[in-house]
């Protein structure tokens, strides 16, 4: 598996939502919307705090169901 | 292709060129601080004359090409053709030294991280340390502190006016209220319900009579929670107290201890004193030691962060009490109060709650207890005293309010929920990732280990290391470890039997087996100064494992090793290799240059007849190259040279040595004999003293004419044409034959030292 697969992370995003889903929350699609833009790109480079926080700030808004 | 320079030569320019043409436009090891945004500042060369462009270009022998330019900020790319470069992976493609030294030096963790480039997974692993910050970057946007601090208050709250009442009494105790005070409005919702109940108190409050509306106003003041609030300060205060002090102790013995660890020069091996605590812990374990203190330090953070919530719970208490302490109803009640309550009064009338959010600390908390809790006393105490009428109505008012807090609790816990919620989901995130890169390195390594194996028995032939692998623990995330068996035993410590020089062979077979696996992607194998660790029998090999294993690949070589240079040349197959030399770095405006060899003897011819004191110049800088080769092949003895100089020796230089020698070492068939080379030695007589005084006084003193650098170029052409058998067309020196005698290929020529 030497080049890189390109499912790899709807697979491990999947198993972690279903990981981390209880009754007191479902996750909205779009985080799982905005995790899989993440994943696939700006995550993969090394990030300032600042950027981290512009990421943490729309991921929040996505959990809220984009409200 | 070999390509030989001194240290700072440009070797590495040239792997740069590559790297960022497939990195992007960056270059990692430029990547810091003083590089500017784009790397403007470590990329460019910083004496570019004006009007030139700074340029890669990578052509490939099917004509496409791509080009990378810099005007201002980030490189532009042009591409020429379909280009099979895109496909290329840097990874993949080059090796650099401190790559592969990366490797050697590394633990247990450290190795993990340094294997992962070679592997291509490094995206992951900053993917991977990424969502562990995003973890704190969600507590801090989401202000999570605060949030809880909220919903402590309001629990606080509910306990201190309704004991411990049910979500459902509540409710029912909120309709009650509601029959009271609002019981024609619509129920649209709880919220609006305690809203409405609210305001009707308040309109009640408004029209009783000025007394009663003081007795209300002070009933309000009389009824703040603002002790409890200043005590979960002095509480978040004291814990943080508790282990502050143990903290600086702690830290200044981080500094004393990290200073002893640089001292020290360790290389993180074997049991060392942490610089964090002193402990003493194993190299391997040192990583995870100093995780465990970070995230001690992270509960200490959290202390701070309860603090400074708890803060401003006190705040917006105080901003209230100043609200309802200034109104005109309460007049003649501040007027009543003692000179010393007044007192306090008019500090907290000159309160400013921003400001004391920003700066409160002990002091601030301690005169808002010794001030204000003063005047809440002494209203709660005249609030005794009034009437049933209002003090019904301030009770009312209190539970309203409690309500109305339990209610917008349910929606700050809603969205405390969510926020743990994608806390949890980041950190599955995060295992998975760590996961994806375990999973894709046994992969990896279970793909590569054939070739791994087989490369390494070319390097490292002695057969008691066996079974060289790398392996992922399953018990760990962030550790790969060598498994190799030693005269057949397998090690449950390898690096106690791998040495330096093996650990950095198993580094490159393991990038060679990577780029093997690429070899579909016809991207060549770039190898920048990899086998510094080696000895001359293991670095002897490297040359043997790329003409057996990558016979069809484009390799390059770049080294600083000019004994291994010279001997790829003599073992390395002509027809497909390359050799080139650098000369050593100058100025940056002359930039980065190959030597002339290859000896363009008509070249300088040419420039003779416009420029002889730059034909002088050129034609002596052309045979101190030239005659290091020739001296390299027939292996001439040389006087030893300080450093540096063996590898910086003149063509006058070697042109004594030579005279010296070929009277008695250099030799020409003539029928079936050898005789002396009469006419090598007559050249070298003849050019020896030209090449002094003329081509010194072109490189020197830029003068010379035409005359003088056609016959110094003719001598130079002789000496070097001496060299070079007419018959084959082989240089003395490609033929290693008995008793240390060197010859060209068919034996014309010979060089017989001894």
């Amino acid at each position: 598996m030497l080049s890189e697969p390109g499912n790899w992370v709807d697979i491990r995003l999947a198993a972690a939502i279903k990981a981390a889903t209880t009754s007191d929350h479902v996750f909205p699609g779009e985080v799982a919307a905005e995790f899989r833009k993440f994943l696939a790109g700006p995550l993969q480079e090394a990030r300032k705090p600042a950027e981290l926080d512009e990421i943490a700030t729309l991921l929040i808004s996505a959990n809220r169901g984009g409200s | 292709m070999a390509i030989y320079g001194t240290n700072g030569a440009g070797k590495s320019s040239f792997v740069d060129g590559v790297e960022v043409t497939l990195g992007g436009g960056k270059v990692g090891h430029l990547s810091h601080e003083y590089s500017g945004r784009n790397q403007e500042k470590g990329l460019l060369n910083t004496a570019r004359p004006a009007g030139q462009q700074t340029a890669v270009k990578i052509t490939l022998t099917d004509g496409s090409s791509e080009t990378l330019t810099w005007q201002a900020g980030a490189p532009t790319r042009t591409k020429q053709g379909a280009t099979a470069i895109e496909h290329w992976d840097y990874r993949r493609t080059a090796l650099r030294q401190e790559e592969l030294s990366g490797f050697i030096r590394a633990t247990k963790g450290d190795k993990y991280s340094a294997v992962l480039p070679l592997l291509g997974l490094s995206h992951l692993e900053t993917t991977a340390e990424n969502l562990h910050k995003l973890v704190k970057a969600i507590e801090r946007k989401g202000d999570l502190p605060t949030l809880r601090a909220k919903l402590d208050r309001a629990a606080d709250r509910r306990r201190e006016v309704f004991g411990e009442q049910t979500s459902d009494q509540l409710l029912a105790r909120l309709e009650q209220l509601r029959l009271i005070y609002a019981p024609t409005q619509a129920v649209e919702s709880r919220t609006n319900t305690v809203a409405d109940v609210l305001i009707a108190i308040d309109d009640q409050i408004a029209s009783l009579s000025a007394d009663q509306r003081r007795a209300a106003a002070v009933g309000e003041i009389g009824g703040s929670d603002l002790a409890a609030r200043l005590a979960k300060v002095s509480e978040a205060a004291s814990r943080i107290a508790e282990v502050a002090e143990p903290l600086i102790k702690e830290r200044l013995e981080v500094l004393s201890a990290a200073n002893d660890f640089v001292s020290a020069g360790s290389d993180l091996r074997g049991s060392i004193a942490c610089p964090a605590c002193g402990k003493e812990v194993d190299a391997d374990e040192f990583r995870v030691h100093v995780a465990n203190e970070r995230d001690r330090l992270s509960a200490t953070q959290k202390m701070y962060d309860e603090h400074r919530a708890a803060v401003g719970e006190v705040c917006e208490e105080v901003a209230r009490l100043r609200t309802v302490f200034g109104r005109e109803d309460l007049a003649g009640w501040r007027a009543s109060l003692s000179a010393d309550l007044a007192e306090h009064a008019a500090y907290l009338a000159a309160l400013a709650p921003a400001d004391l959010r920003n700066r409160c600390g002990s002091e601030d908390i301690a005169e808002l207890q010794a001030r204000v809790l003063p005047v809440v006393a002494r209203a709660a105490e005249d609030a005794k005293a009034s009437p049933p009428q209002v003090q019904t109505l301030v009770n009312h008012q209190a539970e309203g309010r409690t309500l109305q807090e339990s209610l917008k609790a349910g929606a700050l816990r809603a969205g405390l929920n969510r926020a743990n919620a994608l806390i949890r989901l980041v950190k599955e995130l995060e295992a998975a990732v760590r996961e994806e890169i375990a999973e894709r390195a046994r992969t990896t390594f279970e793909n590569i280990s054939g070739d791994v194996q087989r490369y390494w028995k070319v390097l490292q032939p002695n057969d008691v290391i066996t079974d060289v692998r790398l392996v992922v623990p399953e018990d760990n995330d962030k550790a790969v470890e060598v498994a190799l068996r030693f005269h057949e035993k397998a090690q449950d410590s390898p690096r106690l039997t791998l040495s330096e020089g093996q650990r950095n062979a198993l580094g490159l077979c393991i990038f060679l087996a990577m780029a093997h696996k690429a070899a579909d992607k016809d991207c060549p194998i770039i190898l920048d100064d990899v086998v510094i660790s080696f000895d001359r029998e293991h670095r002897s090999r490297v040359g043997a494992l790329l003409r057996q294993e990558f016979p069809n690949r484009q390799v390059v070589l770049l080294t600083h090793d000019r004994e291994w240079y010279f001997e790829l040349q003599r073992t390395l197959p002509g027809t497909h290799w390359g050799f080139q030399r650098l000369r050593p770095f100058t100025t940056p405006f002359s930039g980065i240059t190959f030597a002339d060899h290859g000896v363009d003897i008509t070249a300088a011819k040419a420039r003779a007849k416009t420029e002889p004191e730059e034909a002088l110049g050129n034609v002596r800088r052309l045979m101190d190259v030239a005659l290091s080769e020739v001296a390299e092949r027939i292996g001439l003895a040389v006087p030893h040279m300080r450093g540096d100089d063996n590898d910086h020796r003149t063509a006058g230089q070697f042109l004594v040595a030579l005279e010296r020698a070929a009277t008695k070492f250099f030799r020409k068939k003539a029928g079936d004999a050898y005789v002396p080379n009469a006419d090598a030695l007559a050249a070298i007589k003849k050019t020896k003293p030209e090449l002094a005084i003329w081509g010194n006084r072109g490189t020197h003193t830029f003068s010379g004419s035409t005359t003088e650098a056609e016959e110094l170029i003719d001598g130079c052409e002789a000496v070097l044409g001496a060299f070079m058998c007419d018959g084959c067309g082989t240089p003395v020196g490609v033929y290693e034959s008995t008793g240390g005698k060197v010859e060209c290929r068919c034996g014309n020529l010979q060089w017989r030292p001894g």
